[in-house]
């Protein structure tokens, strides 16, 4: 398998993840067996939850639009020490419009979560991403800048280059540091279900 | 503002709030939250009062509280009947069941539908009042809201009101270009705005928890009676519903449960 080819600076308009050890894995270990899993089924499900980048409302059109104004979309990653420990229910099904379900490809393993992003191979990658250059790109906070969004619990969201006000204020925020890159693949993004 | 036996109303709005089925994060079914229900039930049953209401999706089950409420004397005003269209059979068959338990079922009538389609012909200019919620539009700048209002324009007489539900809020500019359009869609249709509460109910949204709606009532100035004419939406609205290459794909949301009449299938028993 080709590698994907990593942008050189953070894309106009990116899928932005905070990512660490899940369900009792290690980082380097989801990697290792994600990457694996790239090469038996030609793209990977990563898995995700909680408030923000619902595959069919947000990230599906989002990444449509980007990939037409743009070529393609990647999902940048930002390695932060978490422990996130959800259960460990395996996915059976995914479904990219929510009315037509198929099995988990072959090869895939994806658990603890309800949606998931389909990518090509998840590459290392040395770039920064200045949040106060990124706004949310779309959904209710479409407009918000990144280093507002991202606060708090929040770990992910579809962002685009801008700034709002005066952009001589102080960055508040650091650059995130992203440490891994790849590029999602159609769908996109998929609602996952267990049987 | 009216004064409430606050016990008593929050009650009553429970019993609503735990008939409701659980919203669908994909259709953008996102519930208002209960102390502003309440809020908005007597805000509307002022403008509401006596009249024969029809409500363009009722997810929030508004139309429920202002006849549960008004039922229970708790709201002294509320409208004389309410017929509720909505794309979900679990909130139709819900409503039914609801009405059919406390009494209400001639004062209450619910029918499935979806906005992409033409109204009802049983629906075209027969009504006192229109309410609707529709989803906030923001990827499309309010477009999505003009099927929604199409709708309860189509089904209203003359004299009309109507009450649509708007995100608007200061933090959100977004919001604003919404609330311009959809305002400037109801003037070329012949309403005007009578009144505005700005920035009045919060939601269970998850990625956005703070962003208020506003309380938008019109008023209809220009009316001409005419044959029935509605039309399904156009193949372009359809493809942009939810804004650019965000179609609209469901026609209907059907009720595994039938009402409740079967046991739902989100558990399984276990046996000791």
């Amino acid at each position: 398998m080709n590698q994907t080819a990593i942008p050189k600076t953070i894309p106009k308009s990116v899928v932005f993840m905070k990512v660490g050890n899940h369900a009792g894995e290690t980082f380097e270990q989801i990697l290792e067996r994600k990457n694996g899993e790239f090469a038996k089924a030609g793209k990977i499900f990563w898995g995700y939850g909680g408030t923000a980048c619902h595959p069919i409302q947000q990230v599906q059109p989002f990444a449509r639009l980007t990939v037409k104004e743009e070529g393609s979309i990647y999902l940048v990653m930002q390695y932060v020490d978490s422990k996130a420990d959800p259960d460990i229910v395996p996915a059976t099904e995914y479904s990219a419009d929510g009315i037509n379900w198929q099995p988990i490809p072959d090869g895939i393993v994806v658990t603890g979560s309800r949606y998931a992003l389909v990518l090509d191979e998840i590459t290392p990658g040395q770039l920064n991403l200045p949040p106060r250059d990124y706004l949310v790109g779309i959904g209710p906070s479409r407009g918000k800048p990144a280093d507002t969004y991202l606060q708090g619990r929040v770990d992910k969201g579809c962002l685009t280059r801008g700034r709002v006000g005066n952009s001589d204020v102080p960055q508040l925020s650091k650059p995130k540091k992203i440490s891994y890159v790849a590029r999602l693949q159609e769908p996109y993004a998929v609602i996952l279900r267990g049987s | 503002m009216a004064t409430f036996d606050l016990r008593q109303s929050f009650n009553a709005i429970s019993d609503v709030v735990i008939n409701r089925p659980r919203p669908i994060r994909e259709f953008d079914q996102i519930f208002m939250k209960t102390a502003d229900m309440l809020l908005q039930a007597d805000h509307v049953s002022r403008y509401f009062d006596k009249k024969h209401v029809v409500f363009i999706g009722d997810g929030d089950a508004i139309g429920l509280c202002l006849v549960h409420l008004h039922h229970q004397k708790l709201l002294s005003r509320g409208p004389a009947k309410v017929h509720i269209l909505d794309f979900d059979e679990r909130v139709v068959l819900s409503i039914r069941g609801f009405a059919k338990r406390y009494g209400i079922a001639d004062c209450v009538s619910a029918e499935l539908y979806n906005v992409a389609e033409a109204l009802p012909r049983s629906c075209w200019q027969k009504f006192n009042a229109f309410y609707t919620n529709p989803p906030f539009g923001q990827r499309n700048d309010g477009r999505s809201i003009e099927a929604f209002l199409v709708r309860g324009i189509e089904a209203v007489r003359e004299r009309a009101i109507g009450c649509v539900v708007l995100a608007d809020d200061r933090k959100y500019s977004w919001t604003h270009q919404v609330l311009l359009n959809a305002q400037r869609f109801a003037e070329h249709q012949g309403f005007v705005v009578s009144e505005l509460l700005p920035e009045f109910h919060v939601y269970h949204l998850d990625d956005a928890p703070d962003l208020t709606s506003c309380s938008m009532v019109l008023q209809r100035v220009e009316y001409r009676r005419s044959p029935y004419s509605s039309q399904p939406l156009e193949e372009l609205a359809l493809a942009n519903f939810y804004g650019k290459e965000a179609p609209l794909r469901v026609r209907y949301v059907r009720d595994l449960t039938h009402g409740g009449k079967f046991p739902s299938r989100d558990y399984k028993l276990e046996e000791l």
